[in-house]
């Protein structure tokens, strides 16, 4: 049953009533009462309109009352520059940052990828949960079977990162691309500008077919459609073990530009980031087209169908798995796949970190409302009177709570407006501390929804920091306030209760703020304590590529040869070597091992171990220490390319493998043949090559002579700074090889640096996060000691009347303060601890719940709040008790 | 109840009190000298400003004299220091304020002890006291009540009862009846007289003449100095008339 609203009814009755009283009034003149109910509606008009006339009356009313209270609030800040300041400034920084990190989560996690219904776009990878592995990658025959088997998906891609370089003779440019299979373009919907995607033919062949991607095609092919059906001159390892330049035919322009995709299949070369675009596609050509166990080479890609849920399809994929292990128990035994939103896995790194980011600047935020809703209170208590007056006078308390709300909400607009200029220059400040693998890092700016964002949170901070002064501003005793001058008794309780709560709520929220930056800072502290297992200082480091296939592998491996003795030979060098990939952010794929003398395993159990191919000198120019046996020798490195007789492990290979024994002599193969047999001759020390965060992996070290690579990372060590050699390095390397692709020259420190990019951006934020709401806590505290202590000046006087002494009386009014104080540390302690599993994730050698640093941030807000209790205490001591009860 | 041969309770000597205001210097008393023997019921009369209170301030230790002596129980009180002045105000000196001065915050019981807390009184000795002096001022039923939810003549007992918790030496009462109304005003007065008999020494600000009679003597104060009755008589009576009558 719908009622009607109040207003509707009480205009109806209104009107009901005047036509009646003009009715009455003809019937006195003589008319019948039909007759003068007729007249009377003659005379009366349309009742509808006369209500949609006082309607509109009532709307305008509304609207000329809102601008009344606005122009009023904004006269009655005018008469407060300094206050309108200082809220401004606290709420200005409070909603500043937390619009800058609302553009970093909606720009990453709540903007949608750039591909069409990115929602329904899944990663498929396999998963064995038995040996707790999740890889991105997938075999080819078992891609064939999923492809063959599931109904979930509209279709099912693969792809793996790949690097070729243009060449036209002259130089070359080195492009990132994908190696796809042709229904890619159809699955992430890639739409082409011109041409086609491969034919099916193509697939699976070294046909050299190229489709650009848009923003190549446009900048090196200045946009030329006809470029379609032309050949290229590329140095691509798609068709080794032929080298040189070949002529690739570009088939396609892809229309739009598509972000890498993650993964950690790729071929050859370093993976690109996820930030950069893909500038070609080539067919797929398969290395194992056989081998179940080739889990590393492929990732899928898939659209589920619409209506398909992901649990669906996961649980389809599971039955898949199941199948495939049934019939393939010796690849596939103890293996499945997962199903995961695309979405999500590129956000997965970066997710954890940015709610704990907006968990912090919400309770920054906090801490600032409850500043200002003290300000607002105290300056509520010096308007009692006048507003006691305009009771008096008439105005409902509605009416005062609105008048107060709108004053709260014009400051609030003001800080909003100061936040949003700081945001502006802030969102810069964090992204060049971001992590540069964040995704979309680039995509993060001040837009409208960003602005609609702040302008959103100052209305709300508005009516949260002046809703509870405004009621409590409102309600007193009339009678009281008007006699005593504004000074309610009973209202003074309110809100010394209410100013008590404040500070009890920041200090908690602050207290939770500081222990999680506390907990990062001795985490980022932990990483650095870590020791990489090399010396990082005066080392200067850089990636050398040559052109894809451009040479022989003999000549390859001359070529670094030949690089290194040079660079040994550059004063100011030390020593001098090179390894394939880059200490502390390696990627690297795990080969199996088959070590002789032991009973043969399934290959799903086989161990594994990460190979290291490195160049004679690595171990002493790297200072990694030999623990047993003895390093490479020139004749180590004599042999057929692929195979070596000997190799040098690591302590973590040595202690996991031969346990409580030496392995020195011990021997293994990667293949499983007898012939590729090499003899463990040393054990190294342990290289965090993964990153300082993670536990080193059992590794064994190739000489880069039987292993040619075409991509190594130089490692000189320098007698001074290392930089000071960069130019010079540069200069040989390019004198060596022109086409020659030289990316990150930085000394190893920096190199280490960039590792911990993540841990020290977090690190940074949450302790400026943290440190702002110290600030704003304890001089909230602060403000509200002097508050209470000024409205207990009587009762000040007094004690030291009777008796009391300075000591005394500051240990009263401390003592309250601190036990404001204590309280909030208790729920802030509390909130700390149940709170501790989101941060867990970000920590690296302390727990969430480390008692040593829960106590630490317990003292230094102790410590804050007693400066902050004290010294008004003190101030408050001090007053003369004549003079005090003289004016009383 | 009052015996000469005994060496004064207080003992004023050339006080002087100078307020100092924007290079204006104001006497608010010039060379005072008062004496007030135990057991005596002396009271200050004299008209507004005449510095009555600021008489009774430096004889609670509450403010310091510009210059002069003042000698209590013997020892020289005028130049000790802030904490040595907390204790003898605390010791020697009970206060009755004219607003009655009671914590709101505290109920009567916990008004009547905060002195004897400042003292460092042992708990039980504390309940003994502050149960003596709230029984003397008929205030024991409403020891839970807070000042708020009593008259004014009752919170003004209260106030009495808290002066004498602690058996000061004095008791210095400014205006006590200037915030009742006169039946109230007269039971409090009735009280001081009580304890006056009993042997308390008082010490009374009033400008209320029929009160001021309830006092053993009277110390007139005109213009921040003493001044004899005749004398007040005459300097009130010359300050009633109005000026153009006059001239």
């Amino acid at each position: 049953m719908s009622r009607k609203p109040q207003f509707e009814s009480e205009l109806d009755d209104e009107l009901q009533f005047h036509l009646e009283l003009q009715t009455e009034e003809f019937v006195r003149q003589g008319l019948t009462p039909d007759d003068a109910r007729r007249e009377a509606q003659r005379q009366f008009g349309g009742v509808e309109q006369i209500k949609e006339q006082v309607r509109d009356t009532r709307r305008l009313v509304w609207l000329s009352d809102a601008l009344r209270d606005a122009r009023l609030g904004i006269r009655m800040l005018q008469r407060s520059p300094g206050f309108v300041v200082t809220v401004a400034l606290i709420l200005g920084i409070a909603i500043g940052l937390a619009t800058t990190i609302f553009s970093f989560v909606r720009a990453i996690l709540l903007e949608p990828l750039p591909y069409p219904q990115a929602d329904r776009l899944v990663v498929i990878r396999s998963v064995n949960p038995e040996r707790e592995l999740q890889l991105f990658g997938v075999s080819w025959p078992d891609l064939q079977d999923w492809r063959n088997q599931a109904t979930s998906f509209d279709g099912i891609a693969a792809f793996r990162h790949l690097t070729c370089d243009l060449t036209d003779g002259q130089s070359t440019q080195r492009i990132h691309g994908m190696s796809t299979t042709r229904d890619f373009f159809e699955v992430v919907d890639v739409p082409l500008a011109f041409g086609r995607t491969f034919n099916a033919d193509e697939e699976g062949t070294k046909s050299g077919k190229l489709v650009l991607g848009h923003d190549l095609w446009l900048h090196r092919f200045r946009g030329d459609p006809d470029i379609v059906g032309r050949t290229q001159d590329v140095y691509s390892w798609a068709r080794y073990p032929e080298t040189g330049p070949f002529a690739w035919e570009i088939v396609g322009i892809a229309g739009i530009d598509i972000p890498f995709l993650p993964t950690d299949t790729n071929v050859v070369r370093e993976s690109p980031g996820i930030n950069e675009r893909v500038e070609f596609w080539q067919p797929p050509w398969v290395f194992n087209k056989d081998d179940r166990t080739a889990r590393y080479e492929w990732t899928a890609v898939a659209r589920l169908k619409p209506g398909v849920t992901i649990e669906q399809a996961a649980s389809e994929m599971r039955l898949i798995s199941k199948r495939l292990a049934d019939e393939h128990p010796e690849s596939n035994r103890n293996w499945s796949a997962e199903v995961v939103p695309l979405e999500e896995l590129v956000t997965s790194e970066i997710r954890p970190a940015l709610w704990l980011l907006c968990g912090a600047v919400g309770f920054l935020l906090l801490i600032a409302c409850a500043n200002v809703s003290g300000l607002l209170v105290v300056r509520g208590i010096a308007r009692q009177q006048e507003l006691a007056v305009r009771i008096a006078l008439g105005a409902g308390r509605w009416r005062l709570i609105r008048q107060l709300i709108t004053e709260s909400l014009l400051l609030c607009l003001a800080g909003g407006a100061a936040g949003i200029l700081l945001s502006f220059w802030s969102v810069d400040v964090v992204r060049a501390f971001a992590p540069p693998d964040v995704p979309r890092l680039q995509t993060v700016r001040i837009d409208v929804l960003v602005l609609a964002f702040a302008l959103g949170l100052s209305v709300l901070t508005g009516v949260l920091v002046g809703g509870l002064p405004a009621l409590l501003g409102s309600a007193f005793d009339l009678n009281e306030t008007l006699k005593s001058g504004g000074r309610s008794v009973s209202a003074a309780k309110s809100r010394r209760r209410m100013m008590g709560g404040l500070v009890i709520g920041e200090v908690a929220v602050c207290l939770v703020l500081l222990t999680g930056a506390g907990l990062l800072i001795r985490s980022f502290a932990s990483v650095l304590a870590v020791d990489p297992g090399f010396r990082t200082d005066q080392m200067l480091t850089m990636t050398v590529s040559l052109p894809s296939a451009k040479y022989e592998w003999k000549h390859n491996t001359e070529f670094c040869v030949e690089l290194v003795t040079k660079l040994r030979e550059l004063p100011g060098v030390e020593s001098a070597s090179a390894i394939r990939g880059v200490p502390t952010r390696e990627t690297h794929f795990d080969s199996n091992l088959y070590f002789a003398d032991r009973p043969p395993v399934p290959k799903h159990e086989l161990p594994q171990a990460v190979a290291r191919v490195i160049e004679p000198g690595f171990f002493e120019t790297m200072e990694v220490p030999l623990l047993e046996g003895r390093l490479f020798e020139p004749a180590d490195s004599i042999g057929r390319i692929g195979y070596s007789r000997v190799t040098v492990c690591n302590e973590t290979f040595a202690k996991r493998f031969f346990p409580g024994e030496s392995a020195l002599g011990k021997r293994f193969s990667v293949t499983g043949s007898d012939e590729n047999m090499m003899e463990i001759v040393g054990v190294a020390g342990d290289v965090r090559f993964s990153g300082l965060t993670r536990q080193p992996n059992a590794e064994f070290y190739y000489p880069e002579a039987l292993f040619p690579q075409t991509e190594f990372t130089l490692l000189i060590r320098t007698a001074g700074e290392p930089q000071s050699l960069l130019g010079t390095v540069e200069k040989l390397v390019r004198e060596a090889e022109p086409d020659v692709v030289i990316t990150a020259p930085q000394s190893m420190d920096e190199v280490v640096s960039e590792s911990l990019s993540r841990e020290r951006f977090l690190m940074l934020l949450l302790s400026v996060f943290s440190l702002g709401a110290l600030v704003l806590s304890v001089t909230g505290h602060y403000g509200v000691m002097v508050w209470s202590v000024s409205q207990r000046r009587r009762e000040i006087g007094i004690r030291s009347a009777l008796g009391a002494t300075t000591a005394q009386i500051v240990w009263q009014i401390a003592g309250e303060g601190l036990l404001l104080t204590m309280t909030g540390l208790a729920i802030g302690a509390a909130l700390s601890l149940a709170g501790a599993r989101w941060i867990e994730s970000e920590l690296y050698g302390i727990a969430a719940t480390d008692p040593v640093n829960l106590a630490t941030a317990v003292l230094v807000l102790l410590l804050a709040s007693l400066l902050a209790v004290t010294i008004p205490a003190i101030r408050g001591a001090r007053v003369h008790p004549a003079e005090v009860l003289r004016s009383e | 109840m009052t015996s000469s041969s005994e060496s004064p309770l207080i003992s004023m000597r050339q006080l002087c009190r100078v307020f100092l205001t924007e290079e204006i210097e104001t006497y608010a008393l010039s060379g005072v000298d008062v004496e007030l023997r135990r057991g005596e019921f002396v009271s200050i009369a004299g008209p507004s400003g005449c510095g009555k209170s600021t008489l009774l301030s430096i004889m609670g230790l509450l403010d310091s004299p510009t210059e002069g002596e003042y000698f209590l129980k013997g020892d020289e009180v005028g130049s000790l220091s802030v904490r040595q002045r907390s204790r003898v105000r605390n010791r020697e000196i009970g206060f009755i304020f004219q607003a009655f001065n009671l914590i709101g915050d505290l109920t009567v019981w916990e008004n009547v002890e905060l002195p004897l807390t400042y003292r460092g009184m042992p708990a039980a000795d504390r309940r003994e006291q502050v149960e003596r002096a709230l029984t003397k001022v008929d205030m024991a039923h409403r020891m839970r009540h807070y000042p708020a939810q009593l008259s004014g003549g009752q919170q003004q007992r209260v106030a009495v009862a808290r002066a004498l918790a602690g058996s000061p030496a004095i008791l210095l009462a400014d205006e006590p009846t200037g915030n009742l109304d006169s039946k109230n005003g007269l039971a409090v007065m009735d009280l001081l007289k009580e304890l006056h008999a009993d042997g308390a020494t008082i010490c009374m600000v009033t400008h209320d003449p029929r009160f001021a009679g309830f006092a053993d003597r009277t110390v007139h104060l005109f213009d921040g100095k003493v001044v004899s009755a005749e004398e007040a008589e005459q300097q009130a009576s010359a300050v009633d008339v109005p000026a153009a009558v006059a001239s």
